[in-house]
């Protein structure tokens, strides 16, 4: 259902590419100030060998000092620029990381994005923005420079010039061909780092049972295992890599003594003269210090390039097109017809199910659990699509529209409900269309209030997932969906945390705010089905009985039997 | 001041946690200096061979190739000491960090299973796996990379300065008072910069743990087409991450320059300051020729230390990061010693207990079930039932008063002796990825597929594994291919059932499943719970009929203790 296009870094760099210019343009002036303060050596040493005098020193030192600066100021803006370049890409790139992952419509395409989209967003995109800071700011550099710095040692002698080239290439291939072999742990590195975030969750989710079991030794294993999977992937990486910067300066100093060797030779037989000797080294000793940057770049780009493969993939994800919503009139707010629906384990949930819900009825739907009550909800909602037959929900057809013009016109609350870290105003009007005023009418009537009143802070309280009960979750899940102006309220189960109290006062504010809407209540509690205008029974995925709660209680006997045990009680 | 030059503060917190790797660094240290002054030697050795052969050619004499070969093979000699010497140093560093990083990860894993669930709770979501690929590789970096690196560079600096000095002592005062000024200046920015990488982190956190709510509320997101506001909202974080970032990078990120622009001062003096003594003749070609190859060696150590100082002090905050979980407290002394098998009798002596100071929520309760009641905790949402479940399996401590399992203080019970006496069967089953078999065997790998098979009739979960095509070796997860509520309460069950506990504790068990489900499982538990003590909590009226015991509670308070066939009309 969903591809990736695979985004690559050239994609994230496109809108920059003002930006990149500038930043190519300082480096390059930056290596030409280098170069020429260097060149600059010749003539003062010219100056003070053959005795030209103090005076002639001193203004080529200013002239020095000049490029010095010059060279020092377009440094340090091209570093700033790209620091800025860097951030900027990489909040791009997350943005679109989470974008994508928000852009999944349907449930069953989520698959394991989990723990891979957090890996993404926090450990590959630092991977990339690192990347990209140390390109433009230091590496781009490079290759200017070596250039000049051979061109002009080429000049002076040609010899000399060709060694050090040679110096070069295989400084530059022996390294490129060394860190090769960290490639592939590397990205077998990012995979197990996948595994210890979801182990990490699962210690954090799983904290109560883990406790009450005594599973601390059977978690622990499963954990060693996932961790030493991720600790020999980096041990192989380090180990294959920690080498390379000394070996290749080593190897490159090494190289450079030989070089003098043979030069010194033909200084002895006049052909170099000492003043170029003096040049030489510093020319050959800038050429060094770049060298020794090759390493880390053989290191980095593969880093860089498996964490960009990855953000690509992720972020480059759109589902296929949807068609434009067609909006039918329909006198009906739900409608099925015939709809069949197999879950993901491939058993039929929907078995040529007929539903019809009139607009401004109290309907719920109900029966025993796994009677595909569930996936039905799931349809209702768009995020799942019938195998066959069709649902239409306020005249949308579920599998020719667009989903969100289906979430629109639905609101919902349901037993999966989560919490925002954050206010509780967010909680409840995340989309901020509502008054503080209004946001409190609504606790009110739900019965929320109180929740609210006792936190300190009143709606500004900040909340998160484990401080609240299931209950308050499911009550303030409620009140968000109460609180939309929606055409359909969908109420799936969410009530069941409650107290009696709380429960029949919070049917109560849904028969009262509904606002002559419709009410589609999945569920089997007493409080709902005594208050709705008809009432479906499921079984086996097809509604086999409706009426009101009365007629059923007299015509139905397998509904009978629910709702008989359900008031008195379980029977001893 | 000098010290952390060559000892950053990162080490002092290292050795109270792991003695080993700090005190390596030492006897490493030296090792590097012995290398690094022998690598500083050469270029004066090639500046007096310059000299040499200069002498030479002036003389008309010719050259003596086995002087220029000997002069070769020392030099080639020191280079080569200092790559083994160095490596192997990197070697050993990087060995170390290994070890410590596999230390403190698999102490990390530890630490979250025996901290108290408050502590564990608290942690949001996202942030484990900030501190996992962030924080980890960065102290993992810190032994490895930086702190070599800082070190050797600093020792490098300090040694050219001395070979400066002697080659040349006016040279090398006029290079080296070039360089106070930008070291000044590097280290009011540095100390700027500290602040900053505070805020990137928790802007770093405040990211990842938007990402985590996203993640999790997916549904929630979706229904309410909330797509744009989540975007904008996670959007803020961004930029005020790289608000924080651009402006402690624009303050450190000034270091390497700076430090090159330092040197590059430094090189014009020189530059003109020798080309001057060597007009007076008091300055020869090739001590010239060494002393510039100085300063441009120490270049590179200067831009070095520069910029591992800079990771190292955002490295420290990783640490400080690390060890703050690292260093959480315990939530019970591991020294327990499992004791003789525990009856099942549970009572509350006048417990009292709140979550957070002022708020009680357990206001002395008291009350005793005997071993092979069933009671029924009831009262309204918020009265302290679930609170009760928390302190009786010990997820909590009481503020005061006892609570006794057998008569015997829970606090004094060890966990595998308590584990193995009560079983739980909590609000919202935790399943985890894997199969549903690992989800009901769990950590008893002694059980046998009767038991097994046992479990799942009792629980009456036998009917839906048998529907799913791959029966028990169906993979069931916590994000994806989630399992019904009603299927995952029986599975929580059949878990519980299976380790044959004296105590059964059921937390709103029923709750979410419809009446024929409902009275299909309970049948199941009433078979199971002949001879165990059983405390269902329930805010249903319904489940009262059957128990020996009901007790009401609230706002944390037992209000009522009533027994047997009473129970009926007062409920």
């Amino acid at each position: 259902m969903s591809r990736s296009t695979g985004r690559t870094l050239g994609f994230y760099l496109r809108p920059y590419s003002w930006e990149i210019l500038v930043i190519v343009t300082f480096q390059a002036i930056g290596v030409v100030m280098q170069v020429l303060a260097i060149g600059m050596l010749r003539p003062i040493l010219d100056s003070s060998v053959e005795g030209y005098g103090v005076e002639y020193i001193l203004d080529e030192g200013v002239i020095l000092l000049g490029m010095t600066i010059a060279f020092a100021v377009f440094v340090s803006l091209a570093s700033r620029m790209s620091s800025q370049l860097s951030l900027s890409v990489s909040s791009d790139m997350r943005r679109d990381v989470l974008a994508s992952s928000l852009k999944v419509q349907r449930l069953d395409s989520v698959g394991d994005m989990g723990s891979f989209s957090m890996t993404c967003l926090t450990s590959d995109v630092q991977e990339v923005q690192e990347h990209v800071f140390k390109s433009f700011s230091t590496y781009l550099a490079l290759p200017f420079l070596a250039t000049a710095m051979v061109a002009c040692t080429y000049m002076i002698n040609a010899t000399v010039g060709v060694m050090v080239i040679m110096a070069m290439i295989s400084v530059i291939l022996i390294t490129y061909l060394l860190s090769r072999r960290t490639y592939e742990a590397y990205a077998e590195k990012i995979v197990s780092l996948d595994n210890l975030n979801t182990m990490f969750k699962e210690e954090v989710k799983g904290a109560r049972m883990i406790r009450a079991f005594g599973g601390k030794d059977h978690e622990m294993e499963k954990y060693l295992r996932a961790s030493n999977t991720y600790g020999s992937c980096t041990k192989r990486i380090a180990l294959n890599s920690y080498y390379l910067p000394s070996f290749s300066m080593a190897f490159v100093w090494i190289f450079v003594v030989m070089v003098y060797m043979i030069a010194a030779l033909g200084l002895s037989s006049h052909v170099i003269r000492p003043t170029h000797l003096v040049l030489f080294m510093q020319f050959t000793t800038c050429i060094i210090s770049s060298l020794a940057l090759v390493p880390y770049i053989c290191l980095s780009i593969p880093r860089a390039r498996v964490s960009m493969r990855r953000i690509g993939g992720v972020s480059g994800l759109h589902e296929s097109p949807v068609p434009n919503t067609e909006r039918a009139e329909d006198p009906c707010d739900l409608r099925a017809s015939g709809t069949r629906f197999e879950d993901g384990f491939g058993r039929v949930m929907l078995d040529g199910l007929d539903l019809e819900i009139p607009r401004g009825t109290v309907a719920t739907v109900t029966g025993a659990n796994g009677c595909g009550l569930t996936e039905l909800v799931d349809i209702v909602t768009a995020f799942s699509l019938p195998t066959s037959g069709s649902v239409s929900v306020c005249g949308m057809d579920v599998g020719s529209s667009d989903p969100r013009d289906i979430r629109r016109a639905v609101s919902y609350a349901g037993r999966q409900s989560g919490v925002f870290s954050g206010t509780i105003r967010f909680n409840l009007d995340p989309a901020g269309a509502c008054d503080d005023d209004s946001i409190l009418e609504m606790c009110r009537r739900t019965g929320f209030i109180d929740y609210v009143e006792l936190s300190e802070g009143g709606l500004d309280a900040k909340v998160y997932s484990a401080m609240m009960s299931g209950g308050q979750v499911q009550l303030m899940a409620l009140t968000r969906c109460l609180l939309r102006d929606a055409e359909m309220y969908v109420l799936d189960d969410c009530l069941f945390s409650m107290d009696e109290a709380t429960r029949r006062k919070a049917v109560r504010a849904v028969l009262d705010v509904r606002r002559g809407r419709t009410v589609f209540f999945a569920s089997h509690e007493m409080d709902t089905v005594e208050v709705s205008d008809v009432v479906f029974l499921m079984k086996d995925g097809r509604i086999v009985d409706s009426g009101t709660h009365e007629r059923l209680m007299s015509c139905s006997g397998a509904y009978y039997e629910m709702y008989s045990r359900s008031s008195g009680g379980i029977v001893c | 001041m000098l010290r952390r030059l060559f000892w950053p503060e990162a080490f002092d917190l290292l050795e109270g946690y792991a003695e080993k790797p700090a005190r390596k660094m030492r006897v490493y240290a030296a090792l590097s200096l012995l290398s690094v002054v022998l690598l500083s030697s050469v270029p004066y050795i090639a500046g007096t061979f310059i000299n040499g052969l200069v002498k030479v050619s002036s003389d008309q004499n010719d050259i003596d190739l086995a002087f220029v070969m000997d002069t070769g093979a020392v030099v080639v000699l020191i280079i080569t000491f200092w790559y083994v010497t160095t490596s192997s140093i990197q070697k050993e560093m990087v060995l170390q960090s290994l070890a410590l990083t596999r230390k403190i990860r698999e102490d990390l894993g530890d630490k979250l299973m025996t901290v108290s669930i408050g502590d564990v709770e608290a942690i949001r979501s996202g942030e484990m796996s900030a501190k996992l690929s962030g924080d980890l590789p960065a102290v993992g970096n810190l032994l490895s990379k930086d702190f070599v690196e800082f070190f050797s560079g600093n020792v490098m600096i300090v040694m050219i300065l001395v070979a400066m000095v002697f080659v040349s002592p006016a040279l090398a005062l006029v290079y080296i008072v070039t360089i106070p000024s930008t070291l000044i200046a590097a280290r009011i920015l540095t100390r700027m910069s500290e602040r900053d990488f505070l805020t990137r982190k928790e802007t770093m956190d405040a990211i990842s743990s938007g990402m985590g709510d996203i993640i999790a509320n997916h549904r929630t997101i979706k229904i309410n087409n909330l797509e744009d506001v989540m975007m904008d909202r996670f959007e803020e974080s961004n930029r005020q991450f790289v608000r924080a970032t651009v402006q402690s990078e624009s303050r450190s990120g000034l270091m390497v320059p700076l430090a090159s622009v330092a040197s590059n001062f430094g090189y014009v003096a020189t530059v003109l300051a020798g080309a001057v003594m060597m007009f007076d003749m008091t300055l020869d070609l090739g001590m010239f020729l060494a002393f510039m190859v100085y300063v441009r060696l120490v270049n590179k150590p200067l831009a070095q230390s520069a910029s591992a100082y800079d990771n190292i002090k955002s490295e420290t905050m990783s640490l400080k990061r690390m060890l703050s979980i690292l260093n959480m407290p315990d939530e019970e002394e591991k020294d327990l010693e499992d004791g003789p098998d525990l009856r099942g009798s549970v009572e509350f002596e006048d417990v009292r207990f709140s979550y957070s100071p002022g708020k009680e929520a357990l206001r002395g309760v008291s009350f005793t079930v005997e071993e092979g009641e069933v009671a029924v905790i009831a009262g309204p949402t918020g009265s302290g039932k679930t609170t009760l479940l928390n302190l009786l399996m010990r997820f909590y401590v009481p503020d005061s008063g006892t609570v006794r399992i057998g008569g015997r203080d829970v606090s004094g019970i060890s966990r595998r002796d308590l584990s193995r006496t009560v079983a739980a069967v909590l609000q919202d089953p935790w399943v985890f990825d894997g199969t549903i078999r690992e989800n009901i065997v769990y950590n008893r790998k002694w059980v046998t597929q009767e038991d097994l098979d046992a479990a799942l009739a009792i629980t009456g979960f036998e009917g839906y594994v048998n529907s799913l095509p791959d029966g028990l070796e169906t993979r069931v997860g916590d994000d994806v291919r989630i399992l019904p509520l009603a299927q995952r309460r029986m599975l929580a069950m059949a878990r519980a059932v299976l380790g044959d506990p004296k105590i059964l504790v059921l937390d709103e068990a029923f709750s979410g499943l419809d009446p024929l489900t409902e009275s299909a499982v309970f049948e199941g538990l009433r078979r199971i719970m002949a001879g165990r003590t059983v405390l269902i909590v329930s805010h249903e009226r319904v489940m009262a009929d059957c128990a020996d015991k009901v007790i009401r509670l609230e706002s944390g308070r037992t209000v009522r203790l009533t027994r047997g066939s009473t129970c009926r009309r007062c409920c």
